[in-house]
């Protein structure tokens, strides 16, 4: 019967000994599944109506992905990350060869790119499932940074080196930032020299302007996010509809469902673009408060990070709260024009089961970090009074 | 299950026990050291922390800028592109004649295109359906067409509601149907010059299309409509249902009537098509109007045009010259200096007047059309014989001043303020150099050196036919219901113009011209008939007459006994030897007044075939 622990998403028996931390985040993360849930439901009920009669086909398929995700993240949060982190570089080498295989060609082509790989009747983007993987191992690497020989740490820094490359070859300019952004700042939160820390970063520099100067479609995006208006129905066009529908939500929105950019003006509009749709629909009232909860989840792992004493437990939690913060950030970046267009999911809005996976994985990291920081403390705080 | 659990939950805290031995036993070495890289590491994580938290600070801005300063631009800027003009949609109220005659109405239309690339059959065989139901066309003309384009083919604008739904009941992939309302007008040219044309978007160009456009919409300004004009639509370009309001269908049955018979209508343009045909002229107006009403019961200029086919004519057609144009009406405008003079008291109908061949007036001969004069005759056979020179002396009997007041009062320079388009004033010569000399009102007497619109020239005439009365002339009597009924009739202002004796005594003057003078030719038996001729030189524009340019017009009035109806024909430079008023406008208007006699019942005034034997 023990089973049910690990598996059933809401059942929770031992919750009275969970930390204030890890029971918010816990709660936090359920209010932004159910937020993402109800605008996805929006988002794309025109979509699905349109493309396959049902206007709950994509709601329905999130929600299976949302339960499936729920179930890892139970068993992540139940699991030691000592367990975890053991098994952790496997699990990452099996994705990587995934996102070499998009790379060399047995990707299935989206829009352009070969982000996908089939397996069975069930279509994964390998570079999402990465995430969670990403940050504990840069968080293993990083954490023991002065004690690894050069030997294992030269390793893995070719084996990050390589994966950005595969995931930039695919072509996916966002993804490559954001991993080698969460990476650089893990490092910069391990304590690693500044002057390292520099040069790597100046060295992403040089790569992301590389990659503009080969892709061209990259600097044509780029061009067009300075003044989109300029060529409001080719290359500007979908930020010029990102920001009519963006605009149009004023101060408290059209009201739920009432999205007329979503009406197949807006492309991506279920994806990508989900949070316009989302400003548009609650107005700016709406946008500040999914800003604030975001915010108020980074600030929780920013407390979790404070609290935690190992180094590497504490860089777990600081990659998820950087993933899931960051990405966030970005997306409504790229969605308000801030940033050229690229292809980002806002983490548990967007549709994709990849992403709503990797994003529970992440969030389930985190707690357990929480859970085992708290764990450790009233271990050490009995000892003492013993 | 149970034992692997249990064996699980060991595992886990052995696990648990050695990793935090390991973690314990190196905090309890590096104490110090551990001290120092908190306080950096702290350092460092607030550094990844605030970075966070300033890009969402930043985010949060540029929203405030998108949704708060920029957004009612935003929101506009998007309600452009989702909404469009649903206007082509809403029928236009039809217009009836006077009897209920449907004369422009809305019909359904379809106007389809061809996506040769998506059609499911071969080419041949579709053009080969299509031409089965577009029997005016050609299946080798379709299959070409089809073969010119891989998409977007148009096949037709005007494809006919019937025709369209048979081609929709094919069932064919690759073909569009878009369905409008398109103006069609059942009379083609007969009306043309009244009722004008609407443009391919829908909006009128002329004549009553154009100037009762308030009428012949159907009212934008409640909400219903208002929301009905701007029509959500997505961005495939499909309408929203939702958007629409209700009760879309329950458009009201108001019809514009008009004022105008048919049949009356017919007869005059046929009358005046033959004339101008006959005497190869440049131009002709035929104007019909109720002296009571205003109401005009015919109208027709020709050349005109036919508004199903506006594009194929001239757009110099589309105007109605009877009222857009003015010239100088000469003879006929004399029954009106008569009114004036005897309403001025400066004669009275038995009047002795001066009829000489010919007069000086500042130092200008001025001379009788037939070059000779009567001497001393009285009023009536002044106009019986047109006499020039006895309309200079009896309006000189009015001073100059008194005259100018009342030629202004006669509204020469001012819009009559009809209901058909584009109306333009006469002219009268501006108050100091008409009154500085004698020459001004000397030739005014006669019908020179003013202008008017024909239709000016009939309200004029109208006034003297009903007893002073200045009517305003319409061709639009008002909307009316289903039963018939009339819902909205406009306001239409009259004025007395004349005093009724004054008015009187003219329409016996004006009989006479017809039963004994220049107006013979529009005698019709049994019936009394006022009328008077009018031969006037044209204008270059310049101040000078031309020598061959002349424009004949006859005006009548019907019956004298008991006045109803106006009568106007004019033609404009016609050709040949014998053209005068008399000779070529009298005919029409006798062939019209014929026309409404039979149509309109009107009783003989004494038995028919009385008259010639009374006739000396």
């Amino acid at each position: 019967m023990d089973i049910f622990r690990y598996l059933l998403p809401f059942y929770q028996p031992d919750i009275d000994q969970w930390s204030l931390e890890a029971r918010l985040l816990r709660w936090l993360t359920f209010l932004w599944l159910l937020i993402g849930l109800i605008a996805l439901f929006s988002a794309s009920y025109a979509v699905g109506l349109d493309e396959s009669q049902d206007g709950w086909f994509y709601f329905k398929r999130q929600g299976f992905w949302i339960l499936i995700g729920l179930i890892c993240f139970k068993i992540v949060t139940e699991l030691p990350l000592k367990f975890i982190l053991k098994y952790s570089p496997w699990f990452y080498l099996l994705i990587l060869v995934l996102i070499l295989g998009t790379v060399i060609g047995l990707g299935e082509n989206v829009n352009g790119a070969e982000r996908w790989i089939s397996i069975g009747p069930i279509q994964i983007q390998p570079s999402e499932l990465l995430k969670p993987f990403l940050v504990l191992q840069g968080a293993t690497i990083f954490g023991t940074w002065q004690r690894q020989p050069w030997r294992i740490k030269g390793t893995w820094l070719g084996i990050f080196a390589f994966t950005l490359a595969c995931i930039l070859k695919q072509p996916n300019l966002s993804t490559t930032a954001l991993s080698g952004m969460t990476l650089w700042l893990m490092a910069l939160a391990a304590g690693l020299p500044y002057i390292q820390l520099l040069a790597t970063a100046m060295m992403g520099m040089m790569t992301a302007s590389l990659s503009v100067a080969i892709n061209p479609y990259q600097l044509k995006r780029i061009i067009s996010f300075l003044d989109p208006w300029q060529d409001a129905r080719g290359d500007g066009y979908q930020l010029v509809q990102s920001l009519l529908a963006i605009g149009s939500g004023g101060e408290f929105g059209v009201g739920f469902g009432m999205s007329q950019q979503k009406l197949f003006y807006l492309p991506f509009q279920y994806t990508d673009f989900i949070f316009a749709i989302f400003a548009e629909e609650f107005g700016f009232v709406g946008s500040i408060i999914l800003i604030l909860m975001v915010i108020t989840y980074g600030t929780l792992a920013f407390l979790v990070t404070l609290r935690c004493t190992h180094p590497i437990k504490r860089l777990v939690a600081v990659g998820v709260m950087i993933i899931l913060v960051g990405q966030s950030l970005l997306n409504i970046a790229v969605n308000t024009g801030s940033l050229p267009t690229t292809g980002l999911p806002f983490p548990f809005l967007s549709y994709g089961g990849s992403s709503v996976m990797s994003s529970c994985i992440l969030a389930g990291l985190l707690i357990r970090v929480a859970l085992e920081t708290y764990q450790q403390e009233t271990f050490l705080i009995n000892q003492k009074i013993t | 299950m149970m034992n692997v659990n249990r064996h699980k939950i060991i595992e886990k805290s052995a696990l648990f026990k050695i990793w935090f031995h390991q973690s314990h036993h190196h905090r309890k070495n590096s104490d110090n050291l551990l001290k120092s890289i908190n306080s950096d590491a702290i350092i460092r994580l607030v550094i990844v922390w605030l970075i966070l938290i300033l890009s969402s600070g930043a985010l949060i801005f540029r929203l405030y800028q998108l949704q708060i300063e920029q957004g009612e631009e935003l929101s506009n800027k998007a309600k452009q592109q989702q909404t469009y003009n649903f206007r082509p949609y809403i029928p236009r109220r039809s217009v009836v004649d006077s009897r209920g005659n449907v004369v422009a109405l809305d019909k359904v239309v379809y106007t389809i295109y061809v996506h040769p690339k998506m059609l499911s059959k071969d080419k041949a065989i579709v053009a080969e359906d299509l031409a089965k139901i577009l029997i005016n066309r050609d299946k080798n003309e379709i299959l070409k067409l089809l073969n010119s384009k891989d998409t977007g083919v148009l096949l037709g604008k005007t494809i006919t509601e019937d025709q369209g739904n048979k081609i929709k009941g094919l069932g064919l992939e690759g073909i569009d149907l878009e369905r409008r309302y398109a103006r069609f007008y059942p009379q083609g040219e007969l009306l043309g010059d009244i009722i004008g044309y609407v443009d391919t978007e829908h909006s009128g160009q002329a004549g009553i299309e154009y100037s009762q456009e308030k009428l012949l919409e159907r009212d934008l300004s409640t909400v219903a409509m208002k929301s009905m004009l701007t029509v959500k639509r997505d961005g495939q370009g499909a309408t929203i249902p939702a958007s629409l309001p209700e009760g879309v269908i329950q458009l009201d049955d108001l019809q514009l009537k008009l004022t105008l018979d048919l049949r009356i209508q017919r007869a005059t343009r046929d009358a005046l098509k033959a004339q101008l045909k006959k005497f190869n002229a440049k131009r002709g107006a035929v104007i019909v109007m109720d002296v009571h009403t205003g109401a005009l019961i015919a109208l027709a200029c020709e050349p005109t045009y036919n508004p199903n086919q506006y594009s194929l004519f001239d757009f110099a057609l589309y105007k109605n010259w009877a009222v857009t144009d003015s010239y100088e009406p000469g003879s006929t405008f004399k029954p009106i200096n008569v009114a004036i003079a005897l309403d001025e008291g400066v004669i009275n109908p038995n009047s002795s007047v001066l009829d000489s061949p010919s007069t000086v007036i500042d130092g200008w001969p001025i001379a009788n059309a037939s070059k000779t004069g009567k001497g001393w005759v009285n009023v009536t056979k002044v106009l019986e014989a047109s006499s020039n020179t006895g309309m200079i002396h009896i309006m000189q009997k009015i001073s100059r001043l008194k005259y100018y007041q009342r030629l202004e009062e006669l509204g020469l320079n001012r819009l009559m303020g009809l209901d058909l388009p584009f109306e333009a004033t006469g002219y009268l010569k501006p108050k100091e150099i008409f009154t500085a000399r004698n020459i001004e009102p000397a030739v005014s007497a006669f019908g020179q050196g003013l202008s008017l619109t024909p239709l000016k020239l009939v309200q004029l005439h109208a006034a003297l036919a009903n007893g002073g009365k200045l009517v305003t002339p319409h061709v639009v009597e008002g909307l009316i219901n289903q039963n018939g009924e009339l819902e909205l009739i406009p306001k239409l202002p009259t004025k007395q113009l004349f005093k009724e004796s004054s008015a009187h005594s003219v329409i016996k003057m004006m009989q006479s011209v017809v039963d004994n003078g220049t107006g013979a030719a529009a005698q019709i038996d049994g019936y009394h008939i006022g009328g008077k001729t009018g031969t006037a030189q044209k204008h270059d524009g310049r101040g000078r007459y031309q020598a061959n340019a002349k424009i004949t017009s006859f005006i009548a009035i019907l019956p004298t006994d008991n006045p109803q109806y106006v009568v106007l024909a004019v033609v404009d430079e016609p050709k040949g030897a014998n053209t005068f008023g008399s000779t070529v406008a009298a005919p029409v208007v006798k062939e019209v007044m014929n026309a409404i006699i039979r149509l309109q019942g009107i009783p003989p005034s004494y038995p028919i075939g009385l008259k010639k034997n009374e006739k000396p």
